[in-house]
């Protein structure tokens, strides 16, 4: 009786929006219950319990962060500050700190790796997904090697080549050293996304009359623009999160703000002004993966936890 | 025929971006590793490899960095199937864990090391709540067995792990799950010999992900690790920036053999996954 039937207040995760990645999509199908019913009181109750310790534990060790860039007198064994204070954002915000710069420096790479490796992701994904290639296997291979081989070890090796081209402590230099990782990151979402838009579409418009550019930019364009979205998103967070590859091909010279934000960390004991950086540095990623939330339903978010 | 050619033409500016930036890179390094280019005084040939890892500071970094990575991939993903195995059930959990998920996602790991240090220290939150209940906690931070880089690992990777395996459930799972349960099995033969199975592949794929990553991350040991033995990333940093000349190639060989275990791993997981396949196709029979 109780048998397939679907789950109270269930409905699909996902809006059914166009241009689905075709990459496994979470909860595409509302799981039916059997015997949902029929559970034990323990086991109804376990699922909030379990809930609420997944919030608790992405932002448990956030929190603590937001407390101690306030405060100047938290001593052992306190549970809570002595006194609140401002001091460590004076420091982070100090004429010395350098802390607006370092933000406008990462904003900077990150716009400029984001609209690099999104471009040419989406032209990359469309070939993947619409187009007989030779060679495809080891094409997917080079395109997963920056995913399994550790990025420094490339820059390290590429360090002299940098410095001969002058491009060594240069912005110049930080976009190419991060452009591969944020590039095949976003091949990789836009071929799945690609492969969620029908060529035919894109023919009509051809027989029709349209030239390829037009036909690309009136028919597949609009429904590649949230794939595209998320895509430039990856790339960005790839190079704001990128520490060792600016440190090497920066040199010292291009302060992002990981790097400020590491120096602060293993050189100054100044944990609030540490903690405050902090704060400064994790809040463009939350955000913008809040904001991104609808686009990002349903589609490989996975990716997002390899793309550092 | 142009067709093809298209397709060539639109992948290329990807692919040139990836070998030459990238392979190149890893090339020109491995030439500098073996004494053929670069600013050295490294002979040619496997000197920077016989210098590296002669001695104890590169086998007892590898083997910290084998503990941490195996130690990190092992108890994130236990965390991470378990929680989704526990939210899968309403569709509300799953959009909430999701979420939440999510959000971690995209913390840059050195704000979360920079997190579980405040939490994990001596005098962290952590040693405080312990003290305020009569516990003495030992130290977490910089400690032999590398706790706190384990945590931070842990702590970031287990929602992707979560996210992953709600993605594989998504697939034709809970239908093998209802025919095995209609067939008279219990919820742990259910679990045992259909859930993990099906779900295996996955689970393999994204833990070899984790393995090579945290095999190759540097700031967090860096920042909550201690300053003998290192992994082998501190390490491969520490020579390549030291002050004499041979530091540079032997750097650049640690990173090469940093890369080598994790395509290794990648491999073994290649035949692994196979087999894997194998069980759950003969399982369904």
């Amino acid at each position: 009786m109780t048998e397939a039937r679907p789950a109270t207040g269930s409905r699909p995760v996902q809006e059914a929006g166009p241009a689905q990645g075709a990459g496994p999509v979470q909860g595409a199908q509302p799981v039916k219950e059997a015997g949902r019913s029929r559970r034990p009181l323990g086991a109804a109750l376990a699922r909030p319990a379990v809930l609420i310790l997944t919030g608790l534990w992405v932002a448990g060790p956030l929190l603590p962060l937001a407390v101690q860039a306030f405060t100047d007198q938290w001593f052992y064994p306190d549970l809570w500050p002595a006194r609140w204070s401002l001091a460590g954002w004076e420091q982070a915000l100090g004429p010395q700190s350098r802390l607006a710069e370092a933000v406008a420096t990462s904003v900077g790479i990150g716009a400029t790796v984001a609209a690099l490796g999104a471009a040419l992701g989406a032209a990359a994904g469309r070939a993947l997904a619409w187009h007989r290639l030779p060679g495809r296997r080891l094409i997917e291979l080079v395109l997963l090697a920056p995913v399994l081989v550790p990025p420094f070890a490339v820059a390290m090796g590429a360090q002299i080549v940098y410095l001969r081209a002058g491009l060594a402590d240069s912005l110049t230099g930080v976009v190419l050293a991060q452009l591969p990782a944020a590039t095949a990151y976003a091949t990789l979402l836009m071929s799945g996304v690609w492969a969620g838009v029908d060529p035919a579409l894109e023919r009509q418009a051809r027989t029709l009359g349209a030239g390829a550019w037009r036909a690309f930019r009136e028919v597949s364009l609009p429904q590649l623009r949230g794939g595209l979205v998320v895509a430039a998103m990856f790339a960005f967070l790839i190079s704001w999160s990128d520490y060792l590859l600016t440190l090497l091909i920066g040199g010292g010279v291009v302060t992002t703000v990981p790097l400020l934000l590491f120096a602060t960390a293993a050189g100054s004991g100044n944990q609030a002004a540490t903690a405050a950086i902090a704060l400064v540095a994790v809040a463009p990623p939350l955000l913008l993966t809040a904001l991104a939330a609808r686009q990002l339903a349903g589609r490989d978010t996975a990716l997002l936890g390899v793309g550092r | 025929m142009n067709h093809r050619r298209t397709g060539f033409l639109l992948i290329l500016p990807a692919l040139a971006t990836v070998v030459l930036l990238f392979g190149g890179g890893l090339g020109y390094g491995f030439a500098q590793s073996l004494g053929l280019a670069g600013f050295t005084d490294t002979p040619v040939g496997l000197a920077a490899y016989q210098r590296v890892t002669d001695g104890p500071a590169f086998t007892d970094g590898l083997l910290l960095s084998l503990w941490i990575s195996t130690a990190a991939t092992g108890l994130a993903v236990a965390i991470g199937v378990a929680a989704a195995l526990a939210l899968r059930r309403t569709a509300a959990g799953r959009r909430t864990a999701t979420f939440l998920a999510q959000l971690g996602l995209p913390v840059p790991h050195l704000i979360g090391a920079v997190a579980i240090g405040l939490l994990l220290a001596d005098s962290g939150l952590l040693a405080r709540a312990a003290r305020t209940v009569g516990v003495a906690l030992p130290a977490l931070v910089a400690d032999p067995h590398a706790v706190a880089v384990i945590a931070e690992y842990v702590w970031k990777e287990a929602p992707f792990v979560l996210i992953v395996v709600f993605a594989a459930l998504g697939g034709p799972v809970a239908e093998h799950e209802r025919v095995a349960a209609t067939l008279g099995a219990r919820p742990r033969q259910v679990l045992r010999h259909v859930t993990l199975p099906l779900l295996a592949p996955s689970i393999l794929a994204v833990a070899v992900l984790i393995f090579a990553f945290t095999l190759g991350a540097y700031e967090v040991p860096a920042l909550l690790g201690r300053a003998y033995p290192q992994p082998l990333p501190v390490l491969a940093y520490q020579r390549f920036t030291a002050a004499e000349l041979s530091g540079r190639a032997e750097g650049v060989a640690i990173a090469l053999l940093i890369a080598v275990i994790a395509v290794a791993a990648a491999l073994a997981y290649t035949g692994a996954s196979r087999r894997a396949v194998g069980r759950v196709t003969g399982a369904r029979r």
